[in-house]
């Protein structure tokens, strides 16, 4: 093993560092103040894109939630794809009420279906040219 | 509620043209235009001096990315022969040019110009798909890319929730192909001018030919069915649910009304418009209808005093199958979660009694994205106008036809409704 190998998230501040603060990964979204506005991901600007506010605090989302709706892409994707095909990608739906856009695993894709209990993990990606791990978040189905 | 909106004068057009639309190694974009543009000038019945056009309004939505050069609006003034007339370029991802059309229309209505020139370009096809793939990303969000986020991805998506709420399925948007692909080989423009039995043929021959067993396909959908010809690209969006890449160019007269008997009897006037943008889907209440479409909609059929049931043909902007059939909806032809039985009843059909898409659609005439939507102008135009050749609407009293042009993933939607007075 190489022992300069790290984890890196496919993009900085989408989910809690469990090793920074204790407990599990969680989706971080941004709550405004102002107009009660939800968005994923968080609003790195300071911003509600929706009413302008700056009263924005981030919150953790729930780690559970609902299909609302996927497909399994099956044609590689361009340049920035560099995981393997075929994948699935598709919305979940948050007890917030903020729909997630993200990837699925952990099952078979041909059982993916509508409504289907999901639940986040963080999951590699691809590795990049060092071999370093890039990480993202994912759903997977709800074993228990 | 919208607002009833009204011009400050009225505004006709007087002529349209285009390229034909295609994958093109050997012709550029300043090619394209010149040959939307001669075709324009000679679509205008009593002639057109050049020297007499007081402006253009050009859309592109990334040539920047496509071809390594900005700018395009000077470059198409000078290509056309215009300058110094000032040249202005719109950019609304897929919708470019329709925001061209409108602002052609404004500059009209405000009593500024008189005559204005009207257009769209995209030259993509020098690029390899997944190059286009990315430059197409450029009107999605940045990181979405690296998770796998890719618009057929997106509208699969949206298919899959329109299946699930309205007990749809995959044999639904073939109806949509087939249909689309009848009228393709009436339109000589058209990229992919050939009907779905016409490619079935052809594959059966070619496999013949070289000596490869021939599958036996009984009919279209048993041909759209076999996953070796039709490959999923992201389920159920299948390679022939999808339009292809395509370089093109389009363009239009626009004049005020009071001037349109001198360069044509037989004028098509504007009589309604309407845009609206969206936010992104994690906003959407469903992903099964564009809010911005029905804005658009019902602040076109305000203006024009009309309702869906006025409107006798359209082109709306089928980039995927699954889109027209939410687009039929959303602009009132047919009841929510009843587009997809309206395609299956031929309703939509060329003969039927709303035709959707009379020239192909961008699944076959092509979508050169910055060119489609005065190119689906250009088609309504020419309904109305009797000159639609084989693929004439049947209808001797077309009066009123309207095009519907989407970009991006709903951000940008117009609807805009041409009448024969």
């Amino acid at each position: 093993m190489n022992d300069t190998k790290r984890w890196i998230p496919v993009r900085e501040g989408l989910w809690s560092d469990p090793s920074a603060d204790g407990g599990e990964a969680q989706l971080i979204g941004s709550h405004c103040l102002t107009c009660g506005e939800l968005f994923f991901p968080r609003q790195d600007s300071g911003l509600c894109s929706y009413c302008q506010s700056k009263d924005l605090e981030d919150i953790r989302l729930s780690s559970k939630g609902k299909i609302y709706s996927y497909t399994v892409v099956m044609q590689r994707p361009p340049v920035y794809y560099k995981a393997e095909v075929p994948y699935a990608i598709g919305f979940v739906e948050l007890p917030e009420g903020i729909r997630v856009e993200t990837l699925f695993t952990g099952c078979d894709l041909e059982k993916l279906h509508v409504g289907m209990d999901v639940e986040m993990v963080i999951e590699k990606l691809h590795e990049d040219d060092e071999g370093n791990e890039i990480v993202a978040y994912k759903f997977r189905p709800v074993t228990s | 509620m919208a607002k009833r909106r009204k011009l400050g004068r009225g505004v006709a057009v007087v002529g349209a043209g285009m390229s034909r639309f295609g994958m093109f190694r050997d012709r550029d974009s300043k090619d394209l235009f010149a040959e939307a543009f001669r075709d324009m000038t000679a679509s205008v019945d009593k002639g057109l001096d050049p020297a007499d056009i007081d402006a253009l309004y050009l859309g592109n939505f990334s040539n920047d990315y496509f071809m390594r050069q900005s700018h395009w609006g000077p470059l198409i003034s000078d290509l056309v022969g215009i300058t110094p007339k000032p040249a202005t370029r719109t950019e609304g991802a897929c919708a470019s040019s329709a925001l061209a059309f409108r602002e052609g229309v404004f500059a009209i209505a405000s009593g500024f110009y008189d005559i204005v020139l009207v257009g769209g370009v995209e030259e993509m096809s020098k690029r390899t798909t997944e190059e286009v793939a990315e430059g197409l990303a450029l009107a999605t969000v940045p990181y979405e890319g690296k998770a796998g986020f890719t618009f057929p991805g997106v509208f699969g998506a949206v298919a899959t929730a329109y299946f699930e709420k309205y007990g749809a399925g995959r044999e639904h948007l073939m109806n949509v192909t087939i249909k689309s692909h009848e009228n393709a080989p009436l339109n000589p423009k058209a990229q992919y001018p050939y009907t779905i039995r016409d490619m079935m043929e052809a594959k059966k021959a070619s496999l013949e030919k070289r000596g490869i067993p021939v599958p036996e396909w009984e009919d279209e959908k048993a041909f759209l069915r076999d996953s070796k010809v039709n490959p999923v690209v992201a389920w159920p969006m299948h390679l022939y649910d999808c339009c292809p890449i395509s370089d093109g160019a389009s363009c239009m007269l626009l004049v005020a009304e009071e001037i349109a008997k001198n360069f044509t009897d037989e004028p098509v006037y504007l009589a309604g418009m309407g845009q609206g943008s969206g936010r992104g889907f994690h906003a959407s209440e469903a992903l099964t209808y564009f809010e911005a479409t029905r804005y658009a909609a019902k602040e076109a059929y305000g203006m024009a005093g009309m309702g869906p049931e006025d409107v006798q043909f359209a082109e709306v902007h089928d980039c995927f199958s699954i889109a027209e059939i939410i687009h039929i909806e959303d602009l009132g032809f047919f009841r929510e979660g009843e587009g997809y039985k309206a395609v299956e009843e031929g309703r939509t059909r060329l003969a039927g009694p709303k035709p959707i898409n009379t020239s192909g659609g961008l699944k076959c005439k092509g979508h050169p994205v910055g060119a489609t939507g005065i190119s689906q102008l250009y088609e309504v135009w020419t309904q109305l106008r009797g000159k639609a050749g084989a693929r004439q609407i049947p209808n001797k009293n077309l009066r009123v036809g309207a095009a519907h042009n989407l970009g991006g993933t709903g951000g940008t939607c117009t609807f805009t409704i041409l009448e024969r007075r």
